[in-house]
């Protein structure tokens, strides 16, 4: 399938928003940025091959690590906001879980983890993650400010 | 065009104790001064509505860590959210109620004086410590931009 004309997201993005030793803020303006090509992605039928169940246990077992209740908040929102299990959902509805974790006022630090695992995991599964990215990470470097340009 | 954020390093937090420390005239006035220029930057990070009650309710998740940490009492709750200036009231009523309670082991260590105007010393500096090292820490993982 062609996916060249969706938005890709840079490896170094994904590499910046799993670094636990960055600031949180710098994690989530990341995050929010890679919306506009998840979003895209997902209103195809790239969507189609998304397996929600499996996606939605990956990101609790990332965030029980984080924080043992991690897992418990993910589900109450997800019963709360759309009225079903996680695991339930569409893939279309996937990034406004942590959306609607933020609103809720949940602690920022688990929003973010949630949104990193989550957005990372979908971008790989959509195939949206331009791999010729890295080449440039080899031969010049690449910058923060870059990689919140991109 | 996307927004740039440049997020100030680790360094700025050392700088703005010894800058906070070496300015006041004593501990209590040393500690006021660091902690308002903390939670001037607190404020900063809360102006975005979007994150303002998550951020918020991060800081009371370090401040309940870190408060029981110095303290061993559990003095900031842990399911009700509250807003930056509420936390400031509830551990300040708090850290002075715990220093009256352990005041027998605070004399007996020699850390305070068993009259009125020492206990309430006392009490504000280890408020004040609680809240500027809550705040640091909070800062230091949220991230401040420069």
């Amino acid at each position: 399938m062609n996916r060249g004309r969706f938005g890709r997201i840079s490896p170094y993005k994904i590499m910046l928003l799993m670094d636990s030793e960055q600031p949180l803020r710098l994690r989530y303006s990341i995050a929010m940025s890679m919306l506009p090509p998840l979003s895209a992605a997902l209103s195809t039928e790239a969507a189609e091959d998304i397996d929600v169940g499996r996606l939605i246990h990956i990101v609790e077992q990332y965030i029980s690590v984080y924080d043992l209740d991690g897992p418990k908040i993910l589900e109450e929102t997800c019963r709360k906001h759309f009225n079903k299990s996680c695991s339930e959902l569409s893939p279309r509805e996937l990034p406004n879980i942590p959306l609607k974790m933020l609103s809720d006022g949940v602690s920022f630090d688990i929003v973010v983890e949630t949104m990193a695992m989550l957005y990372s995991t979908l971008a790989y599964m959509l195939n949206i993650v331009a791999p010729e990215e890295y080449g440039k990470l080899l031969t010049r470097g690449v910058s923060i400010e870059d990689i919140q340009q991109s | 065009m996307s927004t740039v954020y440049r997020f100030v390093n680790r360094r700025f937090f050392e700088e703005l104790r010894e800058e906070s420390f070496s300015s006041g005239r004593d501990t209590e006035h040393r500690l006021q001064i660091w902690v308002s220029k903390l939670y001037s930057l607190v404020l900063d990070a809360l102006k975005d509505p979007r994150t303002k009650s998550s951020i918020e309710r991060f800081i009371q998740k370090t401040c309940r860590e870190i408060s029981m940490a110095t303290l061993e009492a559990d003095i900031v709750p842990e399911k009700f959210p509250l807003s930056v200036d509420e936390l400031i009231e509830v551990i300040t009523k708090a850290v002075h109620k715990v220093v009256k309670e352990k005041v027998e082991e605070y004399v007996n260590k020699g850390l305070v004086e068993p009259t009125a105007d020492s206990i309430a010393k006392f009490a504000k500096i280890k408020a004040l410590e609680i809240l500027g090292t809550c705040f640091e820490s909070s800062l230091i993982k949220l991230g401040v931009v420069a």
